[in-house]
C-alpha cells in the first residue's frame, strides 16, 4: 500500500475513483518480525494524511463484514477505502 | 523527424469508438485539440498510463483500448511492461511517443535519450508485436492494420519534442471521469454507478 501513495493521490483522489484495498498489515502490534516495525508504524499516519477511510480487522471473521462496509463507503464517497488485515486476522508468520 | 501531434491528427483521423488513455502534458493537449471525444480519458498520471489502459482492456473487452503513453511516462513506471505481456488483451493498442524529454518539465532529457531503447524493454518484458515507428507515412498504413488486429500492440513512434500551438485547456479529471463513464453505461448497457445501499444486502444485519 505504502508503494501506492502516489497513484492513489494522483489518480484515485484526483478522479474520484472508488477503490476498495485489502492491505497486508505488516508491524502490526504483535508481529514478531523486525523488517515489518518501521512499515507498521507509518501505515496508519500514512491512510490519515491521504484521507482514506479504514478499519483494522483483528480476526478472519470480521474480514466479510469490513469487505461490505468498505464497499459501501467506497461507493457513497467515490474514495478509496482500506481495510488492514492486522496480526492474527490470516495466515502467515 | 515529425512532431507528436502530427501523428495525434492522423490517429484521430482513423478513430471510430475506441477508448483512449492519454497522458499527461502536451500529448494530452494535442489529443484535446485534435478530437476531444467522451471516450478519452486525459491525464490519469505519469506513469499510469498503460496501466488505466490496461485495467480498461480487461474491463471492457467490447471495445479497444489504445494508450497514448511517453517515454517519460513509461520509464516512471516499467513494471507494467512485464504485466502487459503476461495480460497481452487482444484489445489494448499501446503508443509511446518518444520525443526524448520530460517536456512538461522543460525538456528535461529522459533515459530514452541516453541510450535505453524502450522497444527492447518491452521486447524483453515478452510483450509482442512491438514496432518503432519513424514516419507519418508508415504509421498510417500499420495504424490501420494495427486498428483491425485482434493482439496487443506496441508502437515506439519517434517524434521531435513539441506541441500543438494554442492549444485549449483539457477538462478536469472529475468532469472527465463522469462524462466517460455515463458514455460506457450508456453505449455499452453497463451499470457502474450502482446504489451504495444496494450493494452486499446479505451477511450480519450490523454489517448493512
Amino acid at each position: 500500500m505504502l508503494v501506492s501513495t502516489y497513484a492513489l493521490t494522483r489518480l484515485h483522489l484526483t478522479f474520484g475513483i472508488p477503490t476498495l484495498m485489502l492491505v497486508s498489515y505488516r508491524g502490526d502490534f504483535g508481529d514478531g518480525n523486525w523488517w515489518g516495525s518501521s512499515v507498521g508504524r507509518v501505515t496508519e499516519p500514512v491512510l490519515r494524511g491521504l484521507g482514506i477511510s479504514y478499519e483494522v480487522v483483528r480476526s478472519a471473521d470480521e474480514i466479510p463484514g469490513a469487505i461490505r462496509k468498505a464497499d459501501r463507503s467506497s461507493a457513497a464517497s467515490l474514495l478509496p477505502t482500506a481495510i488492514l488485515l492486522g496480526f492474527g486476522s490470516v495466515g502467515g508468520v | 523527424m515529425n512532431l507528436r501531434h502530427e501523428y495525434i491528427a492522423a490517429l484521430t483521423r482513423e478513430l471510430k469508438d475506441e477508448i483512449i488513455v492519454c497522458n499527461s502534458g502536451g500529448v494530452q493537449d494535442d489529443l484535446y485539440s485534435a478530437a476531444d471525444r467522451e471516450a478519452n480519458i486525459y491525464g490519469p498520471g505519469v506513469g499510469l498510463v498503460c496501466q488505466v489502459a490496461l485495467g480498461l482492456a480487461l474491463a471492457i473487452p467490447e471495445r479497444t483500448v489504445i494508450a497514448l503513453d511517453g517515454d517519460g511516462s513509461l520509464l516512471l513506471n516499467l513494471g507494467i511492461l512485464p504485466v502487459l505481456a503476461d495480460q497481452k488483451p487482444k484489445n489494448l493498442f499501446v503508443i509511446v511517443f518518444d520525443n526524448g524529454v520530460y517536456e512538461a518539465g522543460g525538456n528535461v532529457p529522459t533515459l530514452a535519450s541516453k541510450g535505453t531503447k524502450l522497444e527492447e524493454l518491452a521486447r524483453g518484458a515478452g510483450v509482442q508485436g512491438v514496432t518503432v515507428q519513424t514516419s507519418i507515412e508508415d504509421f498510417v498504413t500499420d495504424l490501420k492494420a494495427a486498428l483491425s488486429h485482434d493482439a496487443l500492440r506496441f508502437f515506439v513512434v519517434k517524434v521531435k519534442p513539441g506541441r500543438v500551438a494554442g492549444a485549449p485547456k483539457t477538462i478536469s479529471g472529475m468532469e472527465n471521469k463522469f462524462r466517460f463513464l455515463r458514455y460506457v453505461e450508456q453505449t455499452l448497457g453497463k451499470n457502474i454507478f450502482q446504489p451504495p445501499t444496494q450493494r452486499f444486502t446479505g451477511g450480519k444485519a450490523s454489517d448493512r
